[in-house]
This record gives structure tokens, sequence and C-alpha cells, in this order.
């Protein structure tokens, strides 16, 4: 499958408030899966797992992506490693078009993009130490010697908090949270410029998230790491997000600052989705205003037409039901996917003056 | 059952006829000059020539393989050269024998080792479960040729009961039929429990015990018709393993069937023979495999278009 | 269904790998313990057969032909199995042979399994239409007893011992290449395979140094389940006088010319016949053994 330019790119002029010197660059990113047929000679039933995606990304920025289970977030962070190929649209990093790039250069780059999966266990290999795994990404882009490749796997691990005896373990002798330091060590030693962390934390336990957040805090201070931060836990990303996508059916449908986002969250999806959490408050005290949607997300095979939310919205006009919203860009920065984004009750902020397509 | 499901099946199975029909030419040519494989070594190079303009071989290979497709089509595999008759002919003049012979051990095997298999179920670790999976293993770990010379020697030689060759009587089936049964019968016996296991262990089997359902009446309306799904299929599959034994039992008791002209064909190199055997094992076990696999689809509606669910 | 898990990235909750067996669970039943035992004096005789062997196994003595072994009251001194009809010794005879008919059966099973392997990771690896002719491929040759395709190969390109022992490798590579396609198409979307991708790695390094080294436990065993069908495929072939061709010997060719004198001499088809039996069902054993072990959903 190869990746279709979708024209969006564009210069990035198009997009207030990019700045020209972004890490990632994500414009109209899509990805569709083909299903088998279910008759003898339909059609294939096509699956928009994410659709038309764009965002920038700063250096030592983090962008955390949320939304519930199955609304694409994580193939987002696929798609941004070449886990998956695109169907559509492009990706920039470091100003480098990678979707041109071959598998030759996707490998070199790796270095540059890195992971940190949920499920640590499963992501180390059972059969080698972990200081051999940790070596090991040194070793495949040819870092230095052996010894030295050692050293600095023995040095990243000491930074984490495997020193000595427990690097020499295999990963069934660590602790959940041991696994996952490892995991963070292996995709940190080759010094990568983006990592993408897709629920780092979330098969810990809750006292092992906290060091564990702290700790790729901590690193993103000492190495400048921007963070692709993917989590259905909103309290962990207002913790540690800058700013925040929110994600339904494979669309943003509202791009923000976190701190603004948490106060006064602008799309009725996002305003569910952040009224559901006990702790979120504005900064003055007052709770978001809960809104409750009914029912259950459309399946993706199957969108609504118009706003993916209508079905569920409260708020849905015929507007919603025909036209679908495109993300534009509010007074305050934000950038929402709603036709009626200022009108709705208890909305914060008045309509910018220029339309945008995307990104804050 | 769906009509992709067969579609895909019937077209599976066309592909699979093809590429033996295709096999068989490809390695004919790759063995050099057919005329030296087809002739005897002692005629003259003018009746080589006569042969070649005749059988085309001075065409195209494309030609020839068009030629060669459309005969076989028509089931004309040559003459054979060591009887002067067309090859197609003499094969199936054995065909019958052989089918004699592949029935008997079908029945058998099935009455033997589908209630081995169940009662080996029901009876878990009982004396019947460990016989039964003695049975299997030796079933398999034994050669045919050697079972039907072991059996020779004792029923024919030492007691002189049954004859220890030949065709004709129901006592030459005796033991040609015991050879090529054992294996297959231990193997449905094996599949046959296993499978009653798993339908056993379900959750419906266990209404059914809270109902105060008889065991008897448990296992042969509840179990059985489950464990029976699967265990078609291993029949079915089992089929290769059975043609292959047959070759080798056909041989140890000169038995005449296609499995001997097959080898003693492959003896003397009677190529138009070997083409026509080998077509016609591939049509009866791509058959075998389209029913199992249709009869699959039929019983079992979760079978999945294009999926290759089975395992050997 | 979510969206994710119609993506072919998302790792599957599957517990393939095989787990760390507990101490007790290696204990061996008085018959897989003999089984084993019988299996190391046989790969003992397979090395040093021509060492064991009191006479060559081509030595003729026309003179003491169709002799007894030392059981019967007419054995002659010298040769403890006795002669065959040459009067060649029976004993040298038995051990080179077994050397012969194991050393094929291992080479042949070594051969289908690397064939297999490769084959399987490629089809996983590419996927699409290289996929789809491995796949072709090996429902084709599992639709066609080995038997027949290989009585024909041998028929059309007639008999030579690296052609045989090629056919010997081809038969059972399917099932490496079923098994092996299945086993890293599963283990490709673990965590950590997809970690090493991220890395950088070559599909080499992927393949072999992280998924085949977990994925070796099904793979061994299966191989075990192989050797005894081509002992009995090269036992069967060189019975028919299809295969191994004298001089040269080996159980399934001594076990043929010997049937000719079940009246009067059995022991020359019974004593190659036994050490076969009894060599592939000590490897049954011994593998079903090894299966449960390892795979403890498997009955």
């Amino acid at each position: 499958m190869s990746a279709v330019r979708l024209g969006l790119g564009g210069p990035a002029i198009d997009h207030p408030g990019s700045t020209a010197a972004a890490l990632l660059q994500v414009r109209g990113l899509s990805k569709r899966f083909t299903l088998p047929r279910d008759t003898l000679f339909g059609p294939r039933p096509e699956l928009a797992a994410v659709d038309d995606i764009s965002f920038d990304l700063a250096a030592g920025e983090t962008l955390a992506v949320v939304g519930e289970s199955g609304c694409g977030k994580s193939t987002v962070g696929n798609l941004v490693l070449n886990l998956l190929s695109p169907s559509g649209g492009s990706i920039r990093f470091d100003g480098e078009d990678l979707a041109a790039a071959d598998d030759a250069r996707w490998r070199e780059r790796r270095r540059d993009l890195q992971l940190i999966f949920q499920d640590s266990r499963s992501a180390l290999d059972p059969r080698l130490t972990i200081d051999c795994q940790v070596a090991e990404g040194l070793e495949i882009h040819g870092v230095a010697t052996a010894a030295d490749r050692a050293a600095m796997a023995a040095a990243m691990l000491e930074a984490v908090g495997l020193g000595g005896d427990l690097a020499r373990r295999y990963p069934h002798e660590l602790s959940g949270g041991q696994q996952q330091r490892a995991v963070i060590a292996r995709a940190l030693v080759l010094e990568p410029k983006l990592v993408v962390c897709d629920e780092p934390v979330a098969a810990l336990d809750v006292s092992v998230q906290a060091q564990v957040v702290n700790l790729l805090r901590d690193l993103q201070r000492n190495f400048g790491l921007a963070y692709l931060f993917i989590s259905h836990d909103l309290s962990l990303v207002r913790h540690v997000a800058d700013r925040v996508a929110v994600m339904y059916l494979g669309r943003f449908v509202e791009v923000a600052e976190c701190e603004a986002l948490f106060a006064a969250p602008a799309h009725p999806y996002a305003r569910a989705l952040i009224g559901a959490v006990p702790a979120a408050r504005s900064r003055h005290g007052r709770r978001v205003p809960p809104l409750r949607l009914e029912g259950e997300p459309p399946s993706p095979l199957n969108p609504p037409s118009g706003c993916a939310l209508n079905p569920r919205c409260p708020f849905a006009t015929d507007l919603c039901r025909s036209d679908r919203p495109a993300l534009r860009r509010l007074a305050d920065g934000r950038s929402v996917a709603c036709h009626h984004a200022e009108a709705l009750p208890g909305a914060v902020v008045g309509p910018d003056i220029q339309p945008a397509r995307a990104v804050s | 059952m769906n009509l992709r499901y067969a579609a895909i099946k019937l077209l599976r199975a066309m592909l699979t006829l093809w590429l033996v029909v295709t096999f068989v030419f490809v390695v004919l040519r790759l063995t050099g000059d057919p005329t030296q494989q087809l002739l005897p070594d002692d005629v003259g190079p003018e009746i080589r020539a006569y042969y070649r303009t005749a059988w085309g071989l001075d065409r195209p290979l494309w030609e020839q393989y068009g030629r060669y497709f459309e005969a076989a089509l028509r089931g004309d595999f040559g003459i054979s050269f060591r009887n002067k008759q067309p090859a197609i002919d003499l094969i199936w003049q054995r065909v019958p024998k052989t089918l004699e012979l592949g029935l008997a051990t079908f029945f058998c095997a099935v009455a033997l080792g589908i209630p081995l298999g169940v009662l080996a179920a029901v009876w878990r670790d009982s004396w019947v479960d460990r016989l039964t999976m003695s049975f299997a293993v030796f079933g398999f770990s034994m050669p045919n040729f050697f079972l039907g010379i072991l059996l020779i020697l004792l029923f024919a030689l030492n007691l002189r009961v049954l004859p220890s060759s030949g065709y004709g009587t129901w006592q030459h089936m005796v033991m040609p039929v015991f050879t090529l049964a054992t294996a297959f019968a231990g193997a449905i016996a094996r599949f046959t429990r296993s499978a009653m296991l798993e339908v056993l262990s379900r959750d419906y089997m266990r209404t059914a015990e809270a109902e105060g359902a008889s065991r008897l009446r448990r296992v042969w309306l509840h179990a059985f018709p489950n464990a029976a799904i699967p265990v078609v299929t291993i029949i079915g599959f089992s089929l290769g393993g059975m043609i292959g034994g047959a070759v080798v039992t056909e041989n140890v008791f000169a038995w005449p069937g296609v499995g001997r002209l097959l080898t003693s064909s492959v003896a003397d190199r009677d190529l138009s023979i070997v083409q026509g055997i080998v077509v016609l094992v591939a049509i009866t076990m791509v058959s075998a495999n389209l029913l199992v696999d249709l009869a699959y689809g039929w019983l079992d509606p979760r079978v999945r278009v294009g999926g290759r669910e089975r395992s050997r | 269904m979510s969206a994710e898990t119609a993506g072919p990235t998302v790792p599957q909750a599957s517990e393939d790998t095989p787990r760390k067996p507990q101490a007790g669970a290696w204990h061996m039943p008085l018959l897989v313990r003999l089984s084993a035992g019988l299996l190391i004096i046989v790969s003992v005789v397979a090395l040093l057969a021509p060492l064991l062997a009191p006479y060559g196994y081509e030595e003729t003595d026309l003179l003491y032909r169709l002799k007894a072994p030392f059981w019967s009251p007419l054995s002659i001194e010298g040769h403890v199995l006795g002669t065959d009809k040459l009067g060649r010794d029976l004993l040298s005879r038995l051990l080179i042979a077994t050397q012969v008919s194991i050393a094929l059966a291992l080479l042949g099973t070594l051969i289908g399994a690397a064939l297999g392997t490769v084959l399987g990771v490629v089809a996983a690896h590419r996927g699409g239409i290289v996929d789809e002719i491995v796949m072709m491929l090996v429902d084709w040759q599992a639709a066609m007893p080995f038997l027949i395709i290989a009585l024909s190969v041998l028929a059309f390109l007639g008999n030579n011992f690296y052609l045989f022992l090629a056919l010997m490798g081809l038969a059972g590579w399917e099932t490496y290449a079923r098994l092996t396609r299945s086993l890293v198409l599963s283990a490709r979307e673990q965590g950590y395979a997809v970690a090493v991708r991220a890395l950088g790695a070559r599909p080499l390094r992927l393949y072999g140094r992280h998924i085949l080294p977990n994925v070796i436990g099904p793979l061994i065993v299966q191989l075990t389940l192989n050797f005894p069908q081509t002992i009995l495929l090269e036992t069967s072939l060189s019975f028919l006088g299809l295969g191994i061709q004298p001089p040269l010997t080996s159980l399934g060719q001594m076990l043929g010319e010997g049937r000719d004198y079940l009246l009067t001499a059995w022991w020359l088809a019974v004593l190659p016949g036994a050490v076969i039996f009894f060599t592939t069902l000590s490897m049954s054993l011994f593998g079903d053994w090894l299966r449960t072990r390892l795979d403890p959903t498997q009955r």
C-alpha cells in the first residue's frame, strides 16, 4: 500500500500556529483497512481507522492523543512510526518527507523515532537479558564498539533505575514497573528526538505509574525529547501533556492547550470525555459541566453522515446531520471540529476571524 | 454455507489438478527426449524421428503443452510400451481391485476406530483408553510392509489358515485389509477420542448431565454428533496416507491393483502408465478434499471464507 | 469490533511462547525412558556402525549361505545373526543398514525442516502473492500422497542417491512451512517483534535472532514427529526396490530381500523390520512426550 499524497501538505503558512521548525508535521494522515468481501464479487468493505488528521509537534513538546479505545489513537502512533503504512497524507520529520523514504532509509531514521509500549512484558524478548536488549538498538545502528555499547546500555539502565545486577536479568525476572523501565531504556539509549508512548503506564499498578511518568518527564527534560503520548487516562494526560488532541472515530475533534482544554472543553465530545473525570475542574474550581452522550460509538465500518457524533450529541441540528464539520480555529487558539462550538450553552470562547484546517 | 466459500474451494481444487498435470509435463520434459523414455531402447533412429513428428515433439514447447493438456483432459496418456495398449485402459482394469481393497479397509477402519475412540474418551484413563492409545501408536509406528510380512509368516506359513498372497476369495482379502486398516483405524480412534474429549467437556454436556439424561443418551445423542464433524475431516485427510499404504500393501500381498501396476511401471520406467496413475491419484485426492471441505462448510457454518483452518 | 483490532499490528493476547515448565513436568515415564534408551543405542550404532561391524557388509562367502543365528542349533561360529543368501554377515549388514537408514532420515528431516522453515518465514514476512504461492505449494503437496510423488519422480528421473536424498528432504517440508508461517505470523505481532522492528532491525535479525528462537519449541516437536515418517518413507521405497540400491543397503532394502526367504530364514526379514519398528515407535513415544511437556493444551 503506497502512501498517497493528498495535497494537504502545503506550506506551513496555511496552518497558523505551526512553527516552521516543528519536529514532526503530519498532514491529512489517513489509514483505511480493507476487510474481506462478504459476498462473492461484492466490494471489499473499508474501515477508516484514521481519517484526515493533521498536527505539528515541536522538539521537547508533549502532545497527547486521547479518546476511547477503538477511536484510532494507537493507529496514529503506528502510522507515525511507519509500523503501518498510511493510506494517505504526509508525514514530515525533521524536515524530511518520510512518505518518500524507502525501507533502508526508514531503518536509519528509526534511531530518532522510538516507541514505548503499553504491554512491557510482551515488548521484551523473553529469551534475552535486559542489557543485551538495550544494547541491541546501538548494535543495529552500528554505534561505537561492542564494549562501548555495553557501557552505554549500562549507563542508560542506571539512569532508569535498573543498575547493577538487575540489568543482567531476563524479563520474566523483573516486576512490571522494572520491565517498563527496561522498555524505556531500550527506546532512549538511541537518543531519539521523538518517542511515541502508547499507553505507557496503563498496564502498571497505580503506585508504580507515578514513578514511571516522573521518569519519562525527567528524561524529557534531560534529553529534550518530544513525546506523542497516546492514552485514555485523562488525569495522567493532564499531568504530562503540553497540548491535547481529542479523537473520536478516527478524527481529531478538538486540539487545545492542555490547561485550556481541561478548563473548558469546547467540543461536545471533549466535554463528555472530560466531564466524566472526577478530578477535572477548571482553574476557578468550577466543575466542567457534565454532558452525557446517548448510546455507544457507531461502528467505524458504517460511520454516520455529517458529524460523526450527531446521533449521540444533544445539540445536533440538521446541519450536523448533513455536513461534516472541519477542524477550525477559535479565538483562544484551540481548534474544534463542531459547527456550533461558540453557540453551545456554556461556551467560553467566541469565533476566530480566520478559519483554519487544523493545528493549534 | 456461502457460495463464495464453495467457489474458492472449487477453484483451488482445479488449480491443484492443473498443477499436477503441469508438474508431470515439466518433469517429463526435464528428463530430455521423451522418445528415449517412452519408446523401447531397441528402436531405430527413423522410428524415433517418426514418433517425434507424430507426437509433435518438433513443435514449440507451448504447443506441445497445449496438445499434452488436451490429451490429458481426454484421459489419453499414451501407449504403454510394455503392453502396447493405451495406458488408461490398463489402469482402468486395475481400479476395481484397488477399490475393493480400499473400501473394505475403509469400512473396517471406521467400524473399529470410531467406537474405540468414543469408548476411550468416555472411559478416559481406563484400560480401554490405554489399549486404544497403544493401538494408535502401534499403527502409526508399524510400517505396513513389515506388518504384512509378520502376518504372512504367522497365518500363511506357520498356521496355514490363509493364502499368503494373490486375489480371488475373501480369504485373500483378510491380511491386506488388516494390514492397511491398522494404521488408519489407529489414526481415526486417536482423533475421535480427542474430538469427543473436547465435546464432553463443554457446557451443554454438563447441562445434559444435570438434566438427568442417561450416560448412553448423552454420549450418542449429544456428544457424538458434535464430535463427528472433525472426525469426518480426518477421515478425508487420511486418504492420502491410505493410498500410499495401498501401494506398499498390494506389493506385499501380490494384490493385482493400481499400486502394484505403479511400482512395476516405475521399475520398468513405463512412463505413460505412471503419468496416468499420478493424475488419477490427484483427481481422487482433490475430489475427496473438496468433498470434505464442502461437507465441513455445510456442517459448520462458522467456517470462514479463505480460512486455512485445517491443520494436520 | 474496534478500529484498532481490525489493523494488522495489534498484538494478540495469544500466549504462544513456551512457558518455563516446572521441574516436575520433566519426569519421564518408564516407557519414555526405554524409548530414549533405545534411541541412544540406535544413535551410537548409526555413528559407529563400521567400527562395530565384525565383517564388511559386502563381504560375501558363498560357502556359508543362509546360516542360522545364534539361537538355532544350526548356527555357526563367527556369525552371531547368521548370514544371508550370499553368505554376508547379517549383523554387519544390519548395523550398516541402520546407519544408512538413520542418516538418510535424519538428513532428509533436517533438509525438510530447513526448507519448510525458511519458506514459512518468507511467506509470513512477504505476505501477498509470495504467501499465496507458498501456501498453494503447501496445499498441493498435502493433497498428493508423497509416496506417489516420490515414485513418479524416481520413474521420470531415474534413481540415484542424491535424488533420493532430495526426495527425503521434500517429504514433509510443508508441515514445517505451515507451522512456521502460523507461528511467525502470531509472533510478529508480539510486542518484542514490533519493538525490534521499531529499533530499525533488518528482517534477518528480526527473524533469526528474535522470532525463530522464540518459536523453536513447536518446530523441534514437529521434527521428532516427522522423523519416523521419513524413516517409513525411505524404508517403504527401498522395500519396493525403488529406493536405496545394492550394493548399498538400508533396513527397507534388507527387508525386501529377506521376504523371499520367509519360509526358510524368517529372521532375514524380521530383524531389520524389528529395528525399523522399534526405532519409529521410540521416536513417536518420545516425540509425544516432548509435545505434551512443551504444549499442555495438546493431548
